[in-house]
């Protein structure tokens, strides 16, 4: 989060954007289903435009500037995925391009598998409806498992797993469609005997409102760090920032690299840093109490 | 007296079976006394109603009564399956009617309907095996005393019912389910000879046959349509016979019950509650036939009361037919609806329902007027009369057909507390489990007798008139037993409140909570009525998500150990944000934490393996052995559908079922050897003949049926159950001197030989419950014994390397013990109790064996997963606390739910669905308890024999 704040990379306004977008489109599929009074074919039709609107805006988001994405994974350690990371890493040329572009294609497809097999052993049809349930795969496919894999790369799962935090925007995404999901099939056994109560209806709206949840959570977020940067947090500290930054690096390519592990050399500009940034977030009452709970040893990460 | 472990959870199961005991005996139904309504009829007037009628009077009555029949059974119009009464009824000489029976619909209540015309309460059902004689008033008694000479053949519900009323009966039972023919030719042997002669006034006829294809076959069996038609042949003689003979007679064939979609009765599903009647006499007259009209089963009553001439039993809640009653005379109609409508409103003044000024009252006052008015003045508002006289039956029948149930509210809140403050006692020992053993002297005990005396004699003072204040009542015994354990405990609680503060709280991992928010959910979500109905929707969707939590975890697991040794050899650290901390410095040393136990058991094998050895470390072995159980629950959920909204769709059993031949038999086969392969190591040729046995008994060699081979196979089960005992050095028959001898030479500690006695009583019961089953559920039951095997294993492993509390895998063994128990085809309603289990090799009618074998069927899924989990442990670490912790989650679960329905039912009692949803499912509640209490008490005393004998042994 101070990271984030402190680093002034330039796309909030794209990523407010991108964010909107999916809040719009899930909205707005919301209300289609609502007008068509849930008739269960012009449902799966939209169900189906719905989900390939939300690769394909990924997707070209992705291709036009791939930074955007990139602000969000930068929080942890960005670096360390240099193997994993979809175009980023020292060792990007073409081949590994296409490479991992096909290869995100095929996990694309696979995944998209792998959600129908296990929405039949959830205990969905298999012969019967299958046209709902593969419907529902691919929504749930392109929500929680396409859209990390575009942004991440063909090691989305070891990214994701490594991280093991949700905070950042892929895997938040992820749960939060798939938990949607997961609620849309209770209601099911119920004998209201709504039109709604179809097979994939459910589901689909419980992830189409987790999407929804979850962008909407997304957006407020960015916008408290773009007050926090209206506030001018990060200049107070820019300096001292900065010559954190210097010395880490420093640390890094001479000391860790070659197997030095003490840290201590940069422990007090760490100090003084962590201090300031605490003091400008306590005058803009703003509580993080992630900030307090880090203990010292993870800092030089940074 | 010292209570530990089992023998207190034993004390605690007692003391809440006996407060459950007391709550249903605090459900009462109603049996309003009439209190006779003055209408100032003279008995002038009576006669007037009745001159001219000498050519009505019925001379023979015959109410012919086929179990199950169902209302399209009748109906059917394309094709019509009993064509000649079809005939009747289209030609306009009978009249026809949809019934529509109360719950629950199970015979003995149905036929009390039919002979009283009231509608007795839920409690009914338990009564259904053990029926006392009759005491209300009834049509039977009434013909009795006016002298008719009643004969009746068929169902002993009737002889038991009616034991000294019937001149001449023969009685058939409905036990050998098995049996469609002989039960119905019996009876109609009878009805021919009855036929001949003219000794009788009333012939009442039981018909079994149907109910017995229903509950073996379903209703589309094969053998429905030729059984119709032999019901339908048996009309006909009676018909044509009473035809040549010119007497005036009546006949009346109908329904006790439906039958359901799969076959059984006990629900209220729409094809259970609704039966067919037909009427026929030849003083009905030529008619145009009508619409077939639902009316209410207790409506036959008084019809055949009326129509008969005798006058309607007391307690009757029905209203007359008026069709059937057209064509009378006018006088004489409406004298009739003139004394059903009298008679209704004596009974509604008795259950004080209606006070003076009420609406039903009124109407019948100004209907009598009228009625007087026309006798005198002979003009023509007799029609105007009638109409009136009926209004005011339907009111008051409507009325009282709904509000029959009364409370004894003191007894029901009484218990309520009871469980409830027992469930608070279970949660408090659970949290500071191991519970230490502790002394509860007599003078305590006697203490907590006193003051649960002082406050029950307060009770009673202030609110007398409850059962629980009469002492030869049982209820007040079972609550004061309840109680006086509650008040020990309680003491104790506070006792030992401050000296325990021991609550272990652990990380809470995200599995565990899962399993924890599940099972709160799968409780609560059981005060909805539909999701009762489909509760196995709500257990199937929880395993399934507890199977993918596994497999996430595991994925997890192992592709963070893959991570970290990519990292440690390019020399990258501390991108693990879990515990970067603590594998900063040591690298290498990740394999020693003592936390991620399958990750370092991973970590050994050599780095360059084949994928088989890749396949047996054990995170990936587990991984997989999760993806297997989870296809399992996959493929047994759509065996058999139950339930209530899907439950008429097709499944794999009806599939199998339907193919019959090879494929059946491959199913048959491959459960069984599946069967053999889990049990070869319990003495392997025993398990062999028990298999081929239960094969004989699907597909039998000999002529008698399979019952010889299912009697063999009950004997090989008890042999093997014997021989266990002797495996486990339970039982020794050599001298005594050789035993100490063989002893010492062998000396098996105690923990060996309650896995072994363990294991021998798991191959037992499963082999009964093959044999109990469908020949379709065999391959089935064989599927939900790899899976208990596989469970337990995964569950083990995942408890030992702390990914899941063991607290946590007792609770997904409760989740799988439940999948099972619908797995087989149960489901909440009494409709898919298979009778037909009870009597699997019994050819005699043994009440109790029936009970035990049917419970077998129905719970021995449920049983033998529990068992198995508890096996698993015992095999694995046999530490007193280790195995009897997952009983006392169990319990406590179990008593949670029994707790919130108890509640539940008590402040719902006047809900819509009290009778079809919410008593049925306390009944299984109780039923599952008692599973329960069975299991602990078999555990115990396998931990008892086996202390004991452990302790003999030592001494010699």
């Amino acid at each position: 989060m101070v990271s984030v704040a402190a680093r002034d990379q330039p796309l909030p306004i794209l990523l407010i954007c991108k964010y909107l977008l999916s809040l719009v489109l899930g909205l707005g599929l919301l209300l289609t289903l609502v007008q068509s009074e849930f008739e269960l074919q012009a449902c799966l039709r939209a169900l189906r435009i719905y989900s390939l609107a939300v690769v394909g805006v990924q997707v070209a988001l992705q291709r036009v500037v791939p930074e955007a994405s990139a602000l969000h994974q930068g929080g942890g350690s960005g670096e360390g995925y240099g193997s994993a990371g979809f175009g980023k890493g020292k060792a990007r040329n073409k081949a590994g391009k296409l490479v991992d572009f096909f290869l995100v294609v095929i996990l694309s497809i696979f995944s998209v598998c792998l959600t129908h097999v296990v929405t039949v052993l959830y205990g969905a049809y298999l012969i019967e409806n299958i046209e709902e349930t593969f419907t529902f795969s691919i929504l749930v496919a392109s929500l929680a498992f396409v859209r990390p894999l575009v942004t991440l790369g063909p090691g989305a799962l070891g990214v994701i797993i490594e991280r093991a935090s949700f905070e950042e925007e892929p895997e938040l995404q992820c749960l939060s469609a798939l938990v949607g999901a997961w609620f849309g099939a209770l209601p099911i056994p119920l004998d209201w005997d709504t039109p709604w109560q179809v097979w994939p209806l459910t589901c689909c709206i419980g992830a189409v409102i987790g999407e929804v949840g979850a962008s909407a959570y997304l957006l407020s977020k960015l916008y408290k760090v773009v007050d926090l940067k209206k506030n001018n947090v990060s200049k107070d500290c820019q300096e001292l920032k900065s010559l954190y930054d210097n010395c880490f690096n420093q640390w890094y390519s001479e000391k860790f690299l070659r197997g030095v592990l003490d840290d201590s050399t940069c422990e007090p500009v760490f100090k003084q840093y962590q201090s300031c940034v605490q003091e400008a977030l306590k005058k803009l009452k703003i509580e993080i109490p992630k900030i307090e709970e880090i203990p010292s040893e993870e800092k030089p990460k940074e | 007296m010292k209570l530990s472990g089992l023998s207190h959870l034993l004390v605690e199961q007692i003391a809440v079976v006996t407060a459950i005991l007391a709550y249903l005996s605090g459900i009462i139904t109603v049996r309003p006394q009439p209190s006779p309504v003055e209408d100032g009829m003279t008995a002038d007037e009576y006669r007037i109603g009745l001159q001219n009628d000498s050519h009505l009077t019925i001379d023979k009555t015959v109410l012919i009564v086929i179990d199950a029949l169902r209302a399209d059974h009748v109906s059917a119009t394309n094709q019509p399956l009993m064509p000649f009464l079809h005939g009747l009824i289209a030609k306009g000489e009978a009249y026809s009617y949809v019934l529509r029976t109360a719950t629950p619909t199970v015979t003995l209540p149905r036929i009390k309907s039919l002979v009283a015309g009231t509608i007795p309460g839920f409690m009914d059902v338990i009564d259904n095996f053990g029926a006392v004689e009759l005491t209300d008033d009834n049509l039977i008694q009434r013909w009795v005393d006016k002298g008719r000479r009643v004969h009746f053949f068929g169902d002993s519900l009737w002889t038991k019912l009616f034991p000294t009323q019937f001149s001449k009966q023969e009685e058939v039972t409905s036990f050998f389910v098995t049996d469609f023919t002989e039960v119905d030719r019996n009876v109609t042997r009878n009805v021919r000879a009855a036929l001949t002669s003219s000794d009788w006034d009333v012939l009442v006829l039981h018909y079994l046959g149907l109910d017995h294809i229903g509950h073996v076959e379903g209703p589309m069996s094969a053998h429905i349509g030729p059984k119709l038609q032999e019901m339908d042949k048996v009309v006909k003689e009676i018909h044509t016979a009473l035809e040549e003979k010119g007497d005036r007679y009546l006949i009346t064939i109908c329904g006790d019950h439906g039958m359901s979609d799969a076959g059984g009765h006990g629900g209220s599903s729409h094809s259970e509650v609704t039966t067919s009647a037909v009427l026929l006499s030849n003083t009905f007259g030529k008619f145009s036939p009508g619409k077939t009209r639902e009316v209410k089963q207790v409506d036959l009553v008084p019809t055949l009361a009326l129509l008969t001439g005798v006058s309607i039993p007391d307690g009757n809640i029905g209203r007359p037919l008026t069709e059937v009653l057209s064509h009378m005379g006018l006088e004489r109609r409406m004298l009739l609806h003139h004394r059903a409508a009298k008679q209704l409103l004596a009974i509604a003044r008795g259950s004080g329902l209606f006070s003076a000024n009420d609406n039903a009252e009124l109407i019948f006052e100004e209907a009598t007027r009228l009625h007087k008015q026309v006798l005198q003045s002979d003009n023509l508002e007799a029609e105007r009369v009638c109409r009136f006289y009926q209004e005011c039956q339907e009111m008051v029948s409507d009325a009282l057909s709904s509000k029959l149930q009364s409370y004894d509210l003191m007894a029901i809140f009484a218990s309520n507390v009871a469980v409830i403050l027992t469930f608070t006692v279970c949660l408090w020992r659970l949290l500071t489990y191991p519970p230490d053993v502790r002394e509860v002297g007599w003078a305590n005990v006697c203490w907590c007798a006193g003051g649960t005396f002082l406050a029950w004699l307060l009770c009673c003072a202030t609110i007398p008139g409850s059962c629980v204040c009469h002492l030869l009542q049982p209820t007040a015994w079972l609550l004061g037993l309840t109680f006086v354990y509650v008040l020990v405990m309680a003491g104790q609680v506070f006792l030992a409140g401050s000296s325990k503060r021991k609550q272990r709280v652990s990380a809470i991992k995200p599995l565990h909570q899962f399993l924890l928010v599940g099972t709160g959910f799968h409780t609560l979500s059981l005060l909805g009525t539909s999701l009762v109905e489909e509760e196995h929707q709500t257990v199937y969707f929880l395993l399934s998500s507890l199977h993918v939590g596994f497999i996430i975890s595991l994925v997890i697991q192992i592709k963070r150990k893959v991570l970290m040794r990519t990292h440690s050899g390019s020399g990258w650290h501390g991108s693990d944000s879990f515990d970067a901390g603590r594998h900063k410095m040591d690298d290498d040393d990740v394999d020693e934490d003592v936390t991620e136990l399958p990750t370092r058991i991973a970590g050994r094998g050599s780095e360059g393996s084949t994928w088989m050895q890749t396949l047996r470390r054990t995170p990936v072995k587990l991984l997989l052995l999760s993806v297997v159980s989870l296809s399992l629950s996959r493929l047994m959920r759509s065996w058999n559908s139950t339930g209530d909204k899907w439950k008429h769709l097709e499944d794999l059993g009806d599939g199998i079922r339907a193919a019959g031949g090879y494929v059946l038999l491959a199913v048959v086969l491959a459960g069984l050897v599946v069967a053999i392969f889990m049990f070869s190591q319990n003495c392997l040729p025993l398990v062999l003949v028990a298999c081929a046995c239960i094969f004989g008994r699907h597909f039998p060699l000999s002529s008698s049926g399979g019952v010889l081979e299912a009697q063999f196979t009950h004997f090989v089960i008890i042999i093997l159950f014997v021989y266990g005992l002797l495996k486990a050095k339970l039982i020794d028959f050599k001298t005594p001197n050789s035993k100490t001898k063989s002893n010492l030479d062998v000396f098996e500690p105690e923990e060996e030989k309650m896995t072994v006695l363990l294991r021998y009583s798991v191959t037992a019961l499963s082999l009964l419950c093959l044999l109990l089953q469908r020949a379709d559920n065999i391959g089935l039951l064989a599927l939900v014994m790899l899976q208990n095997y596989i469970m337990s294993s995964v569950l083990c492993k995942l408890t030992g390397t702390g990914l899941i509390s063991s607290g946590a895998a007792a609770l997904a063994v409760n989740w799988l013990a439940f999948a099972h128990f619908f797995y087989q085809g149960n489901s909440n309603s009494l409709a898919t109790i298979d009778i037909s289990a009870g009597f699997v090799g019994v050819t005699s009618y043994r009440p109790f064996v029936h009970g035990a074998l049917i419970a077998t069927q129905t719970f021995g899924g449920t049983f033998l997963t529990y068992l198995s989990y508890l096996m698993h442990i015992i095999s694995r670490d046999a530490q007193k606390e280790r195995w009897q912790y997952p009983l006392f989650v169990w319990w406590t679960v179990r008593l949670a739910t029994v707790s919130l329905y108890l509640v539940n039912v008590t402040f719902q009692r006047h809900h819509l669905f009290i009778l079809s949803v919410f008593t049925p499912k306390l009944l299984y509640e109780g039923a599952h308890l008692l599973v329960l209490c069975v299991l602990t008490l078999f555990m115990w005393s396998v931990e008892k024999i086996c202390t004991v004998l452990e302790v003999s042994y030592r001494f010699e």
